[in-house]
């Protein structure tokens, strides 16, 4: 017999709501963190769209420790020191929560080992356990074995256990970004006037532009409560083709973005608490990822479910999703005592019917993320066409329209092309 | 012959912040775990045990209050131990630890020690405030004999050989149980658990008490900041030999040299 029910490898999100869920169900579970406490090693921008959780934790954020519900959304575009931003003030359809990472995933572990689960921190995960070509454990570090009838890779998005057990090929820089990230801190009142909140209200901010020097990224703000998180998601690859050094290059680019003027006013004053990186998976899933096999699901980043649509960046409500979506088959995989391949499959079942319809659509925004002339060319147009449209010098003015139209030509996108940036972007998004 | 080694719910110093301009150390952010002499303790406790076969447990008086943060900590800096191989453990904890000095801890964890222990090994210092004063003071309270800084333990009946790392020699001593010993990092390498034994440590019996204070603290903490360092921020510039002689010249009227 097993150790274990169920092994998790990473006491994330993903990990905590499957191992959670599971034990809930009778299962006995053993979840495996490498971090010193779940969520030390974790990092994201800032935001978590609530809709996953919900069905996990109906309102969860009274009892969990978030931050500041998102109320104030800002695209903003920047082009040398001037800035332009799009502000909208309203409700979006489904809640979204500005939360801090360290508090957040203990809070989740804790939820996991409160309904049964063993949270073990400190410790490392080698690799799954494997035995006549199926998952049958885990090998931890220290050759040490561990079985379970069920692993869950829950590892992020580096994920050995995927790769070690061949349901991933060895991935590229192409398949990633990076992202740094800095808390400061600053008084709740000055937050509040500054990004102009009232109580528990946050604000989400987005930022692309010639800060990024062309490589595909941009800059994000979010509002904690005593706190703001700043920083900038670049894509690997893009990155690499344009400097020597990533880390000396995305630390020159955040204390650029940092100095922005038009950023600078948010942060003013502020007391650095914490500096952050972390890879994020970006396109993987659609990379001939596999999602399960005999004896083994891979759930949240560790499966690439992340994505990037420009105006929303999300990771974490994916991972739960498919969390959530991994224990329900886990649950009659084991109920039913076979969990080969072609059980689990359930799995990916579960997930078609719902958020990887939403991975096909992200497929085309993601590809239009790609375009560079999104991070140069656009930001330029959009702050210099609304200059232009302000600027008064008792002169006479050239029209709006003939001033874009050579704004584009000064860019070298002809009209045709940038309707059908337009149109792209309208269809993807 | 039970053997009680005292566990030290520390301050993890590495995860400490400070602010830098008014010195303000945060504290209560900041992690506790287990010292790593504390390790060094347990492994002796372990080693003695397997070879007496007796019990070893570990002994925690908890200084956080009783916050529920501070209880989980408690526990998980216990299980680690526990995994090393101890039988137990014993938690003190409660409202009131917190303003306890080296004095009122002392004499609570004699109370807990006395006509159930006949050694008692600890860390030669704890992990945040490595005063080392806790195991002589116990000593006293407990009318036992005290022997720090051991490199070596061995049981001889009811005698210990204990070897002492001193400054400039060694020093071997022979005392009568029942005794304190503090310990040094080089006594030994502290085993590092297994997963099952995590899992198994989760399970093993910790008995978890309320600390009442036996007596009045005599000393009490009235601030803690951290001391500010004034950087002299001389900037020596010219070419190589110059600068030499200038920076030997500058340290030597400050008496570095």
């Amino acid at each position: 017999m097993a150790d274990f029910d169920v092994i998790v490898v990473g006491a994330g999100p993903a990990g905590s709501v499957a191992s959670y869920l599971l034990a809930k169900e009778g299962h006995t579970v053993l979840t495996v963190e490498r971090g010193k406490r779940p969520g030390a090693k974790n990092m994201f921008g800032g935001r978590l769209y609530s809709w996953s959780l919900e069905k996990v934790f109906p309102e969860f954020w009274k009892e969990a420790p978030v931050e500041r519900e998102v109320t104030k959304e800002v695209l903003g575009f920047l082009h040398g020191d001037r800035g332009l931003e799009i502000r909208l003030s309203a409700r979006p359809r489904g809640r979204s929560f500005t939360l801090l990472r360290a508090k957040f995933d203990q809070w989740l572990a804790e939820k996991a080992e409160d309904a049964g689960a063993e949270v073990i921190s400190g410790f490392k995960v080698e690799g799954p356990l494997i035995r006549d070509g199926r998952v049958v454990g885990i090998v931890a570090e220290g050759d040490e074995e561990m079985e379970a009838e069920v692993v869950i890779a829950a590892d992020g998005a580096l994920s050995f256990m995927a790769e070690k057990a061949g349901l991933r090929p060895r991935l590229s820089k192409e398949d990633f970004a990076v992202g740094a990230k800095e808390v400061i801190e600053l008084p709740k009142e000055t937050i509040e006037d500054r990004f102009g909140l009232s109580g528990d209200e946050g604000a989400a901010q987005l930022y692309v532009g010639d800060l990024t020097e062309g490589v595909v990224g941009g800059g994000f703000i979010y509002t904690n409560k005593e706190s703001v998180s700043v920083g900038v998601v670049m894509r690997i690859g893009s990155l690499a083709s344009k400097v020597s050094k990533i880390s000396t290059a995305m630390w020159e680019i955040t204390e650029k973005f940092k100095s922005h003027p038009l950023i600078r006013r948010y942060l003013e004053g502020g007391k650095l608490a914490e500096y952050s990186a972390h890879i994020i998976p970006e396109t993987q899933f659609m990379r001939g990822v596999r999602l399960y096999t005999d004896g083994m699901v891979v759930v949240g980043d560790a499966a690439g479910f992340c994505v990037n649509y420009g105006v929303t960046v999300r990771g974490m409500d994916f991972a739960i999703e498919s969390a959530r979506a991994a224990a329900e088959a886990v649950h009659q995989a084991l109920e039913s005592g076979d969990t080969s391949a072609k059980s689990l499959s359930r799995y990916q079942e579960i997930l078609s019917s719902g958020m990887l319809r939403e991975f096909e659509a992200a497929r085309k925004a993601v590809d239009l993320m790609e375009d560079e002339r999104l991070y140069t060319s656009i930001p330029k147009i959009a702050v210099e066409s609304l200059e232009h449209l302000f600027s008064v010098d008792g002169r006479p003015r050239e029209s709006l329209y003939s001033f874009v139209r050579k704004e584009f030509s000064e860019e070298g996108i002809s009209l045709l092309s940038a309707l059908l940036l337009g149109w792209k972007a309208l269809r993807s998004m | 012959m039970d053997i009680a080694v005292l566990v030290k719910q520390s301050l993890d110093v590495q995860e400490l912040r400070v602010d830098q301009d008014t010195g303000k150390i945060y504290i209560e952010d900041a992690p506790t775990k287990a010292g790593d002499i504390e390790l060094n303790a347990t492994e002796e406790a372990v080693r003695l045990k397997e070879k007496l076969g007796d019990k070893a447990i570990a002994v925690m008086l908890s200084t956080w209050g009783a916050s529920g943060k501070r209880q989980k900590e408690a526990r998980e800096a216990l299980t680690r131990v526990l995994a090393m191989g101890l039988d137990g453990a014993v938690l003190i904890m409660g409202e009131g630890a917190e303003k306890g000095d080296t004095y009122v801890i002392a004499r609570a964890l004699a109370e807990e020690i006395r006509g159930k222990f006949e050694l008692v090994l600890a860390a030669e210092g704890s992990e945040d405030n490595f005063s080392g004063l806790l195991p002589a003071r116990l000593a006293a309270e407990l009318g036992w004999p005290y022997v720090a800084y051991a490199t070596a333990i061995e049981v001889e009946g009811d005698h210990v050989k204990v070897t002492r790392s001193l400054e400039d020699f060694e020093e071997v001593v022979r005392v009568k149980l029942p005794a304190v010993i503090s310990v040094t990092q080089e006594i030994n390498k502290p085993r590092v658990p297994k997963l099952v034994e995590i899992v198994k440590a989760k399970k093993k019996p910790l008995d978890q008490k309320d600390f009442s204070p036996p007596d009045e603290p005599k000393l009490a903490i009235k601030t803690l900041k951290v001391p500010k360092v004034e950087r002299k921020q001389i900037v020596i510039e010219g070419d190589v030999e110059e600068v030499a002689e200038k920076l030997v010249q500058a340290l030597r009227e400050e008496g570095v040299l």
